[in-house]
């Protein structure tokens, strides 16, 4: 691209936005000399030199990106907007410009120099997303996926081996009714005739015999491999990051980790040595035919080919036609997940009416297009077997002449068209096979997709354990945004002292759940660092992180499962006492014995029976209950009444002894104990009070 | 009592370690008075109790919560194992209905209705019939083996592993469970 940019006009294509809100096109043209911005009808609006311009760049208003150019007299114009352009487009935009300018100014001994920005990492992701899987890509995908089914080789080569003898079986008969009408039939040979019947029996037989042995090899290896390929899913989702799962729907991973595994089952265990042999059967019955009759083979072949020629054109339109009715399954699918998810609010609102229709809209759209893909391979099944039965007429026409002619004999003719069935039979189900085969490689792709994302929080490579947390925390030029370029923190630094008790306060929206997320290293820091005991958290050993440091979250999270089970979540060797001990401290313990099923209470889906305050108590105790070195409260009493808050703190008290705690508290006086707060405001560290009163007493809020 | 919790520790070993009171079952009495209240006698303190199962399924025997009528609490019994002859004898009456969870012995028929099942079951109450839903949405699994059914009314039953049950129930299990 770069050495194209020297000699030829490159030209950008962008959408802006006009003062009164129009949408504007706008050409962005580099020659050799200058960057010239024309409007729709070709009009030059601006003009800059190529020495003159001093950057491009991408400004983020939090409401949508512009790309700003400016000259080297500080001038700038806006010339693009994210929304109606397309992020990728203005970085696209923007990286060509740059390389131009850049190009200019060093040379061309630059040129070629890879400049591997974030826009370009994007685009090839987006290049290889919209290709269709090419051979090799294809080929790549099996072989590593294969490694799941080498510790079966034995047992999968035996399989081919039985697979082999079968269609060596399926081969006979054809050949026995030719022996059997011009041997036995027409010659009424009548011990040639029980010979070839016998034979034909056993042959029949052995072949129901192998399909038993090759079904059992299958089926023993097949859920094997499945279990094991769900079970490698399934450690990769828990490993993954928080941030994975934000942009992500979660539904979706129910379904992955059910059915692709169940889709390359097949495919590993039989799907490639059923294919390889079905090739080989139908190359050896075409052989056959030829052998038998070359001149009415010739003609089937052609036919055939006709044929395929117009299946080629007609697989890209199902393949389309099955993702969107896939696309569509799982809209459907996700609404009802979500709806259901969030039934207390649909009927609070009195959505019902509304959740009902939108329900039809999305089942009609799925029925509809399940009826278009249904209703354009309709005519596939008939249209084939017509195509079968007129081969077959046709060669009972000319077989027929030539028996009539004395050139063939009648036995001849049947065993031709019993192997032409068969091949036409191999045909279709090579057809069935490629696309189930199909299918499995899209769901390959899938789950090595998935298996191969990074876990963007990852263990270091030499991590640093930490059996003991003396709970020392330094928080460094702290900077980080869940959007780039939207920072949510922006240089936070704090120095809080192993054992030391601080409060945090600040407007709804500070960025105080996104700091202690960030000490929970469920996320990595943009910029600056966090500290604890001295060690950066990218270095801790993930294990002794969470173990030292535990956390109360604003919204209580529970499991389906009794109190008890999610009491001892992080301890699940806990005993009774301990359990109650934990209960008792979070004050759960009252509540939960006057529960007819006491600890054994289960606490429904996320914890539906139980009510906010009850559930945040027993999320206190689940943390308790960890003995944390580093207790952290998101908010941890901001659901139950002001006694029972007071109740909670003054065993909070207790507790904070010896442990360095960071709470987090919307009232004031739910901090009075503190040692100190800090007040956090737009990401910022605004204040530092030492003392929990006078900050009160000041009435800062 | 101290307050910090010594939250590795063992039981009983160190009771001072707990920041509640465990009961020693040698060192409690229960009696029935009269009127059928329950009543106990511990460490200076003596009146009519209430009593609780505190993990009614998984470990029924063990901690009983022991309080006053108005819901103070005396402590933890930690096992009625080592209670007096009596004593055993009053408190298992008590618990009897804390809560009612009866224990299936044998299953004498289930029997599918529409999308309910109904139930004939032998219990230590005696025979019972219980309707259930749908067989996937009323059982919960336990460590031992052991799982509770929930009946429609919400009533749950207690459904021990099948290698305690005769052979007859294993096979209406079989078929439906
Ligand atoms: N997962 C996320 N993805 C994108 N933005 C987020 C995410 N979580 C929070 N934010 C944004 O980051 C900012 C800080 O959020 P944060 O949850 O840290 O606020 P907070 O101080 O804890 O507020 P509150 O007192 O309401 O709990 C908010 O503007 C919020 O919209
Ligand atoms: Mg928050």
């Amino acid at each position: 691209m770069a050495s194209v940019l020297a000699t030829s006009r490159i030209s950008h294509p962008v959408k802006d936005i006009s003062e009164q809100g129009k949408l504007i096109d706008r050409m962005v043209i580099l020659t050799s000399k200058q960057l010239e911005l024309l409007d729709a009808e070709g009009n030059v609006l601006w003009i800059i030199g190529r020495r003159e311009l001093d950057k491009a760049r991408i400004l983020d208003t939090g409401s949508g990106a512009y790309l700003e150019i400016s000259d080297l007299r500080g001038e700038s114009r806006r010339i693009a907007f994210s929304p109606l352009s397309g992020m990728r487009g203005l970085y696209r935009c923007q990286r060509s410009i740059t390389d131009w300018v850049n190009e200019d100014l060093k040379g061309p001994a630059q040129r070629g120099a890879p400049i591997e920005s974030r826009s370009s990492a994007d685009e090839k992701w987006d290049e290889e997303k919209t290709k269709p899987l090419t051979l090799r890509q294809r080929i790549r995908i099996i072989s590593r996926l294969a490694h799941y089914a080498l510790p079966y080789r034995n047992q999968i080569l035996l399989s081919a081996g039985v697979l082999l003898l079968t269609v060596a079986l399926e081969m006979a008969p054809p050949y026995l009714f030719k022996e059997i009408i011009d041997g036995g039939v027409l010659p009424s040979s009548n011990s040639k005739f029980a010979g070839l019947i016998g034979l034909l029996l056993t042959v029949y037989i052995l072949q129901a015999l192998l399909a038993v042995v090759r079904t059992s090899i299958s089926i023993r290896i097949g859920s094997q491999v499945m279990s094991h390929i769900r079970k490698d899913m399934f450690d990769k989702l828990i490993s993954l990051s928080v941030r994975f799962y934000e942009r992500r729907k979660t539904v979706h991973f129910i379904g992955r980790v059910q059915n692709d595994a169940n889709g390359i089952q097949g495919l590993l265990t039989k799907g490639i040595t059923s294919i390889l042999v079905q090739l080989l059967m139908a190359c050896s019955i075409l052989v056959i035919l030829f052998i038998l009759d070359w001149q009415i083979s010739l003609l089937i072949v052609s036919a055939i080919a006709i044929s395929c020629t117009l299946l080629w054109r007609v697989f890209p339109v199902m393949r389309s036609l099955m993702n969107r009715k896939w696309n569509a399954d799982y809209w459907l699918q996700q609404y009802i997940s979500e709806t259901l998810h969030g039934i207390r609010v649909v009927k609070a609102f009195h959505r019902d009416e509304k959740e009902k229709e939108l329900f039809r809209e999305y089942n009609e759209t799925s029925v509809r297009r399940m009826m278009d893909q249904q209703r354009y391979t309709l005519w596939l099944k008939p249209g084939i077997s017509l195509a079968i039965s007129t081969s077959v007429a046709m060669v009972w026409f000319f077989g027929g002449r030539q028996v009539m002619n004395g050139a063939m004999s009648f036995g001849t003719v049947i065993a031709f068209t019993a192997y032409l069935s068969m091949f036409l039979e191999q045909l279709q189900g090579n057809f069935r096979i490629t696309k189930a085969f199909n299918a499995s490689l899209m769901s390959a792709d899938r789950i090595l997709e998935l298996l191969h994302t990074e876990a963007e929080v990852s263990e270091s490579k030499h991590p640093i354990a930490m059996p003991v947390m003396r709970g020392e925390i330094v928080v460094k030029s702290l900077a980080f945004g869940y959007e780039k370029g939207i920072n949510v923190l922006k240089d936070v630094n704090l120095h809080i002292r192993a054992g030391e008790k601080i409060g945090i306060v600040g407007r709804s929206g500070a960025g105080k759940t996104t700091l202690i997320h960030l000490l929970c290293r469920f996320y990595d820091p943009d910029a600056g660092s966090i500290e604890i005991d001295g060690v950066d958290l990218r270095q801790l050993a993930i294990s002794d992180l969470r173990r030292h440091v535990g956390i109360v979250f604003q919204e209580t999270y529970l499991f389906d499962g009794t109190i008890a089970d999610n009491i001892a979540f992080g301890c699940p060797e806990a005993s009774p006492e301990q359990i109650i001990a934990a209960a008792r401290q979070a004050n759960a313990h009252g509540f939960i014995s006057r529960l007819p099923y006491g600890y054994d209470t289960n606490v429904g889906e996320r914890g539906e029976h139980l009510s906010g305050g009850e559930k945040q108590r027993i999320s206190i105790a689940r943390t308790l209950l960890q003995n944390p070195s580093v207790l952290i409260l998101d908010e941890a009493t901001s659901s139950v009444d002001i006694e029972t808050e007071r109740e909670i703190q003054e065993a909070l008290e207790q507790l904070c002894k010896g442990r360095t705690t960071i709470a987090i508290a919307h009232r004031l006086h739910t901090l009075s104990n503190t040692d100190r707060i800090v007040q956090l405001d737009k990401g910022r560290i605004i204040d530092s009070t030492k003392s929990g009163y006078e900050y009160v007493g000041e009435g800062v809020r | 009592m101290s307050t910090i919790v010594n939250l590795s520790g063992t039981i009983a070993e160190d009771e001072g370690t707990h920041d509640w009171l465990s009961i020693n079952p040698s060192q409690i009495r229960f009696t029935k008075s009269e009127g059928g209240l329950l009543q106990a006698a511990w460490q200076g303190m003596r009146g009519t109790v209430t009593v609780r199962r505190l993990f009614p399924i998984t470990r029924g025997d063990s901690y009983i919560a022991i309080a006053d009528p108005e819901g103070n609490e005396w402590g933890i019994l930690l096992s009625n194992v080592g209670l007096d002859e009596l004593s055993r004898a009053a408190l298992s009456s008590e618990l009897r209905v804390s809560p009612y969870l009866p224990l299936i012995e044998g299953i004498s028929s289930i029997r599918r209705r529409f999308n309910h099942y109904v139930w004939v079951v032998d219990t230590d109450y005696g025979q019972l019939h219980m309707i259930t839903g749908p067989i996937y949405e009323i059982t919960t699994n336990l460590l031992n083996g052991s799982r509770v059914i929930t009946d429609l009314d919400d009533q749950k039953y207690l459904l021990p592993p099948d290698n305690e049950l005769d052979k007859l129930s294993r096979k209406w299990i079989g078929k439906f469970l």
